[in-house]
């Protein structure tokens, strides 16, 4: 087994707007070849704390991406650092092919063939002006134009806000399929939770600035359990400090944080929980349904 | 294609409407308007009470060449104005354009991108506009000579013409031109500077903060002739006082003999000899300065 490298380390990142501090002394790695998913509500401090990342901010703390502290080096890094933050950030005035020659001229790890290889078969002409183009294709542009780039971190920042459901999945499945592979790592935030959750490794949740949740997919399968609690358990069941409760066509479900197998298995059928859920329960127990037992 | 080149190429397509497509509209407009004097005959009248106002003689004089020099401080003017323009413009024109986070997710410092842009307004568009300027003078030329084999008074002015002439003119265009924008550039990278700042308000700040330290000064020392006012002037004037000081006859209507004054031999080294060359060097200084300062602030900067 080939040992794998961090590509992010960050130790104890903190990050204030004036007397409001977003981000409180926060950790986290991400290694080689994984896909996180960085979760939390609005104003949780993920985009703060991809700003930090990219070098697009300054910080307290330590934060390592590469080796280079970003801030500082923001430039150098984005040789190997690819990101979206806002599709609709390409510039309006340039038409595709512009777009694409000065890109081959200004990344040294820009692929131009690769870029008009993933842009076949879909409705963009390189002699488009971008401004006219619909917000899909704006995206499937960018995303063309980032996944030519061989970078070693691709950081995506509510890629597909605001598009339809029919391009969210080609967005992610053509991530999956064209883009990663173990040399690479992404980091992914979004809203849609359900969406990503297949092509996810690793999961953070934050929440308020603070990391609630960092495990592998793996991990979070083997600590958390989702039960569909038959009716005749449900008063031992709730002995057992679920973290999340609700009722699904009549149906007690439960999620557990560290019950074992065989007594999960007891009470019920058991599943890994959903990602939507585990947030639900871990981001806001106060309406995990956890109340209805007490 | 090197990212320098780049970045100059994305200027070019950016801000090309003031330097490529307006210079075409007007020499169009211009030469739509001698035709229609020609055909009106409305300019035998005009040049022959011009030229007996100055006490010219009707013929021998080069009109082509005397038109050419005076549409060269023309086409100055217009660059000078159209790049302090683009200096209060392209340093915000990222923002404005929503387009920061992309130029932010390139391998390219904030200042190599503030420097490109200064670049671009000192060589590309200048460039353009010298493109302009010989277009112009070739159109001229043409249309002089047509309007000369339809009117006899157009015919004796352009009598004259020497395109020896011509040629130093060019080569003496080229150098003030590149003088007076070396000479501009702390003003064009305080407007910058200004734009990055507070992007649209970038002129009207310009004005009001030079406005008012020269005002403020005038009060404190009770007068017009502070260190502040007398800098100021120099830094706007001193490119054509030096111009009026090797060429007396630009301040006082049409030279009589334009080849003496044009010739690059003369010109040229009485021109250079003319400029503060360490008023020229400290201006570049406070113009690196500012172009420093607005890519840290741009640096700072994540959004619209």
């Amino acid at each position: 087994m080939t040992a794998t490298r961090n590509i992010v380390e960050v130790k104890g990142l903190s990050k204030k707007f004036g007397a409001m501090e977003v981000l409180h002394d926060i950790d986290f790695s991400i290694p080689q070849g994984r896909i996180y998913g960085l979760i939390g509500h609005n104003g949780a401090g993920k985009t703060t704390a991809i700003n930090a990342l990219l070098g697009l901010t300054d910080y307290q703390g330590s934060v390592r991406v590469l080796g280079l502290e970003p801030y500082q080096n923001r430039a150098d890094l984005m040789r190997d650092v690819a990101f979206i933050s806002d599709v609709a950030s390409l510039p309006r005035f340039l038409k595709v092919s512009e777009l694409l020659d000065l890109l081959e001229g200004i990344h040294p790890n820009f692929s131009q063939s690769r870029a008009l290889e993933l842009l076949e078969g879909t409705d963009i002409r390189l002699g488009t002006t971008i401004k006219a183009l619909s917000k899909g294709m704006l995206a499937q542009l960018h995303l063309a134009t980032v996944m030519a780039i061989d970078a070693k971190l691709l950081v995506l920042d509510e890629p597909t806000l605001g598009l339809d459901i029919t391009f969210r999945k080609k967005f992610y499945r053509r991530l999956l399929e064209d883009y990663m592979n173990e040399d690479r790592s992404i980091l992914i935030t979004t809203h849609q939770v359900d969406e990503i959750e297949f092509l996810l490794s690793d999961l953070i949740f934050i929440r308020q600035g603070k990391i609630v949740l960092d495990a592998s997919m793996q991990d979070i399968a083997q600590r958390y359990v989702q039960v569909s609690v038959r009716e005749e358990n449900i008063e031992d069941a709730g002995k057992k400090n679920p973290i999340y409760l609700t009722k699904v066509l009549g149906q007690s479900i439960m999620i557990f944080d560290g019950l074992p197998e065989d007594e999960a298995g007891e009470l019920g059928t058991t599943a890994t929980p959903s990602v939507s859920d585990l947030f639900v329960a871990l981001m806001e127990p106060e309406s995990a349904g956890i109340g209805a037992l007490q | 294609m090197s990212a320098v080149m780049s970045l100059l190429k994305k200027e070019y397509i950016e801000h090309k409407a003031a330097f490529l497509y307006v210079p075409g509209i007007l020499i169009l407009l211009l030469l739509l308007a001698f035709s229609t004097a020609v055909w009106r005959n409305g300019a035998n009248l005009h040049l022959m009470n011009g030229a007996s106002e100055m006490g010219l003689p009707l013929g021998g004089i080069d009109i082509f060449n005397v038109l050419y020099a005076m549409s060269i401080l023309g086409w100055t003017a217009y660059l000078t104005l159209m790049l302090f323009f683009f200096f209060a413009s392209s340093f915000s024109s990222d923002r404005k354009n929503n387009a920061l986070l992309f130029w932010k997710s390139l391998p390219v410092s904030d200042l190599n991108i503030m420097g490109a842009k200064t670049l671009a307004g000192l060589t590309v568009f200048p460039i353009v506009i010298l493109i302009w300027s010989f277009v112009g003078a070739v159109v001229g030329f043409v249309a002089i000579s047509l309007a000369s084999l339809v009117s006899p008074v157009i015919g004796q002015l352009n009598s004259g013409i020497n395109i020896w002439t011509t040629l130093n003119l060019e080569v003496s265009a080229v150098i003030f031109m590149v003088v007076t924008l070396l000479w501009y550039t702390p003003l064009f990278a305080f407007v910058g500077f200004l734009g990055t700042l507070v992007r649209s308000w970038a002129v009207p700040s310009f004005i009001l903060i030079l406005v008012m330290l020269s005002g403020l000064e005038a009060i404190v020392v009770f007068g017009d002739d502070g260190p502040i006012s007398r800098l100021l002037d120099q830094r706007f004037n001193a490119p054509f006082k030096s111009l009026e000081s090797v060429m007396p006859g630009v301040g006082n209507g049409m030279p009589e003999s334009i080849h003496s004054i044009v010739s690059v031999g003369n010109f040229v080294p009485a021109y250079l000899a003319q400029l503060d060359w360490l008023g020229m060097v400290l201006g570049w200084l406070v113009a690196g300065l500012f172009i420093y300062l607005a890519s840290e602030y741009r640096r700072r900067r994540l959004a619209a």
